[in-house]
């Protein structure tokens, strides 16, 4: 039962007790999704997984990523879907979409706020969110970064939005939030790409004194897009550091199939994997899993999704599992690297061939 | 330059191979004569003998041997 | 003359090339002076070395030897009666980087002088044999120069308009996208367009007859039919019928012969690895009872239980499979749609495939060739007879 990890510490467990652990409890969605959901049973008919135990997490069977774009995937009746989660579609891609029913969704907020309290402390703080309020005003665009936003809701004692509709650097807000509350602790909330390009360019621009000395800096994803200016983690927080004063940094890897289960920066930079989750690599060759060290396909594995067959995803981006239970930082479990999405196969099918390049 | 000449030197610029390496050579048996030289041979061998051959004897043309032996029966060319 | 053609970039030819072309005569059906031309790019092609590394070059120059054409010429017994039509406009591929090639050989040995747009996609088999050609137009067959225009230009309809406006014939390459995006562009009243489409291709296989046969030899040939063209290619077989008394054991050697071959050679982008298992999950929500079979991701198989109508429409590429028995030739007429381009086979069944087709008025399939020999260049394609429709025939009483 999931009441069970709640219970734990985070990063309490070793190898042989997470395992165990979250093996019970996959293997049990496992079951319940292949009964409720009439498109994954098929799924795992047509891969050949006839077994109702998986004897290893390795064994625990893997949807690609993207069927949640291309198929209705959930586990519950049409009329408990409470909120469908889409994925920040890039173009004119399809989206994902992930239904969730309200137990489902406040699972999800409930180990998100856990495991970032683990980072910034469990005290509820003022939050400048470098986005604007159209972002999570519009329902209808609920996408990831919404979605994540007012999944931090909760965490936030106040939330302060550092942009104007246009994405244009509201200087006012910003200002009277460093001079509100910049003395004492608070968090700082955006997107990897979104700080660097509407923040702190923008601070710089301007020539504004701002003290974020005493700021949290929480970030997620997008580093795809600074890596083509060649910024690195590095850069971004030498950056931070010196047009704002920026010292505590928290980037974290996860995504709108699995919400909740975050993988947060410790001191030492490295991702950490939660109790309620785990991460395999595995080779593009035979998707047999990757030694520690080896780049591979990440797989994620989690124990909330309830209401949709996510708990286990095999995902397009690309990662390294550096370690297990000996981070120098003490938490216990695995620790990875992210390096990106795989490169995009080009599309040299019949079809096609003139739409996308002429 | 004698049939037989011509023939050997079809191989070595055909295939980029070495004369001695000609003789009871097998197609597939060295790297050169793969499905690709093997197009590049047959290309050699219709210029220098003036011939233009049927697909059929293009498919049977296996060996330096069988070579010799489907130009001579099919294509009156002595060695 | 034309403002429009300045954005045009040439690889062969030029501004006042393209602009006077509309003078340039035209020539007799597998004339002289196209077969003397492409003889010659054969040659060429065939000596250089940077051509020995594309197989595709090679069998393309292959192709183009005065020995091949000129055995092709000799079947089209009124050749003498017959002309080029004037200009063919040809948009090439990007999937296949010879095609444009193929499209002009087509077009120049029926007569007509050629403008081939290609793609902007970067492919050295492309450089290899435009540079072939520039040298020759330039040292050999000066006269052949006012014939061949090779170009490229960003999407631009005033262009294609103008392009289309001075052409006989049209020929467009390229999937559905591809020809309703030129389509946008209006010929004139008596151009030919002919749009050579996106289609799918099977083989069938007859196990008993295989068992008695070369695996390696027949693998090897299977490779090429599949994985030189990652798959992609229309002719490229997505589907494998078996038929016969010993199917299950035909069907491991089979297999096990081509994964041999396949680990060897084959690289595949990692990412292929999760497209072929999403078209597994795709495929088996609309066909519950599929079931995926692979040692590895290079080579992955999905077993049909029946032979399903739409099984097309999840088709994978890079070494995806569906495979499916059947106790009888008949049973394969449902997948024989419009859209069924060519069938490769194993074994004595061309005569029975071309009876069903014949018996049963199946509008698909245009043609039928032994496994080995889907990517072979052919003047007859997509059921056209090349050089009798780009050519205008004189006629007499």
């Amino acid at each position: 039962m999931i009441e069970n990890f709640h219970k734990l510490p985070l990063y309490s467990l070793k190898k042989s007790e997470k395992e165990q652990l979250l093996l019970e409890e996959l293997n049990q969605l496992t079951e319940m999704h292949r009964i409720k959901c009439v498109e994954y049973a098929h799924y795992l008919e047509a891969i050949g997984y006839t077994q109702s135990q998986a004897e290893t997490l390795e064994e625990i069977p893997f949807v690609p990523i993207r069927i949640f774009k291309e198929l209705e995937m959930k586990s519950i009746p049409e009329k408990d879907v409470f909120k469908v989660m889409m994925s920040s579609g890039t173009s004119a891609q399809i989206q994902s979409k992930i239904y969730l029913n309200k137990e489902n969704a406040i699972l999800q907020q409930k180990v998100l706020l856990r495991i970032l309290g683990d980072f910034v402390g469990s005290k509820r703080l003022p939050m400048l969110v470098v986005d604007s309020h159209a972002t999570i005003s519009d329902r209808r665009l609920f996408t990831t970064r919404g979605g994540t936003i007012m999944g931090l809701d909760f965490m936030a004692k106040k939330m302060i939005f550092a942009l104007n509709d246009d994405m244009t650097l509201n200087v006012d807000n910003l200002e009277e939030f460093a001079n509100t509350y910049g003395k004492h602790k608070f968090l700082i909330f955006g997107f990897t790409f979104m700080v660097w390009k509407y923040l702190f360019d923008e601070i710089e621009k301007k020539k504004l004194k701002i003290d974020f000395s005493n700021g949290y800096l929480l970030t997620a994803g997008g580093w795809k897009k600074l890596k083509n200016e060649a910024v690195s983690n590095k850069d971004f927080k030498k950056r931070g550091e010196k047009v704002c004063g920026i010292r505590h940094y928290i980037d974290h890897y996860g995504m709108a199939e699995q919400t909740g289960c975050i993988y947060a920066e410790c001191e030492c930079g490295h991702l950490h994997a939660s109790i309620y989750s785990d991460i395999i690599v595995r080779r593009y060759r035979d998707f047999s899993p990757c030694e520690y060290g080896e780049r591979g396909f990440i797989q994620l594995l989690s124990s909330l999704p309830h209401s949709y067959p996510g708990h286990s995803i095999l995902t397009e981006d690309e990662g390294i599992i550096l370690g297990e239970d000996d981070c120098p930082c003490g938490r216990k479990g695995k620790y990875i690297q992210i390096l990106g999405r795989i490169k995009n196969a080009e599309i040299r099918g019949c079809s096609d061939t003139y739409a996308t390049s002429f | 330059m004698t049939n037989i000449e011509k023939y050997i030197n079809t191989f070595v610029e055909g295939l980029g191979i070495k004369e001695e390496q000609v003789e009871g050579l097998e197609y597939q048996a060295i790297m050169e004569w793969d499905s690709v030289g093997h197009m590049s041979l047959i290309t050699a061998i219709e210029n220098t003998f003036g011939i233009m051959m049927d697909v059929d004897d293009i498919i049977d043309f296996s060996s330096y041997e069988k070579g010799k032996e489907i130009l001579s029966k099919n294509y009156h060319i002595e060695f | 003359m034309q403002q429009v053609f300045n954005d045009i970039r040439y690889l062969v030819g030029n501004k006042e090339i393209l602009e006077q072309m509309e003078k340039t005569q035209v020539l007799p059906l597998f004339s002289e002076k196209a077969l003397n031309f492409l003889d010659c790019l054969s040659r060429r092609l065939m000596c250089s070395n940077k051509a020995k590394k594309y197989p595709d070059v090679i069998a393309y120059a292959f192709w183009i030897r005065r020995a091949s054409l000129e055995k092709i010429s000799m079947q089209y017994k009124t050749k003498d009666q017959k002309l080029g039509r004037g200009i063919a406009f040809q948009i090439a591929p990007s999937n296949i980087p010879v095609q444009f090639a193929v499209s002009m050989t087509y077009a120049l040995t029926a007569g007509n002088a050629s403008i081939i747009r290609i793609s902007d996609k970067e492919f050295e088999q492309v450089d290899i044999i435009c540079e072939g050609i520039r040298s020759i137009l330039c040292d050999t067959y000066p006269e052949m120069a006012s014939y061949i225009c090779v170009i490229r230009y960003q999407h631009n309809d005033k262009i294609t308009q103008s392009l289309t406006d001075l052409c006989d014939i049209r020929m467009i390459w390229g999937g559905n996208h591809t020809i309703a995006a030129i389509r946008k562009a209006t010929i004139n009243a008596r151009c030919i367009d002919l749009g050579f489409a996106d289609r799918y291709s099977i083989a069938v296989i007859n196990a008993d007859d295989y068992l008695e046969e070369d695996a390696v030899l027949l693998a090897n040939d299977f490779y090429n039919d599949t994985y030189f063209s990652d798959q992609n290619a229309c002719s490229s077989p997505r589907l494998v019928i078996w038929i016969g008394n010993r199917i299950s054991k035909a069907k491991e050697l089979f297999w096990d012969t081509l994964g041999d071959i396949v680990s060897r050679k084959y690289l595949m982008e990692s990412i292929c690895s999760s497209e072929k298992l999403l078209k597994t999950a795709i495929c088996a929500a609309k066909h519950p009872g599929i079931r995926e079979i692979k040692k590895d991701n290079l080579l992955v198989r999905i077993e049909l239980p029946s032979l399903y109508d739409d099984i097309m429409d999840f088709k994978g590429n890079c070494g995806y499979f569906f495979e499916c028995s059947i106790d009888n030739l008949q049973d394969i007429i449902p997948i024989m749609k419009k859209n069924c381009q060519t069938i490769t086979y194993i074994g004595k069944i061309e005569e029975k495939l071309r009876k069903i087709i014949n018996d049963n008025g199946v509008k698909g399939v245009d043609r039928i060739v032994p496994v080995g020999h889907a990517a072979d260049i052919a003047f007859v394609w997509d059921g056209l007879d090349l050089p009798n429709i780009l050519s205008r025939q004189i006629g007499n009483s």
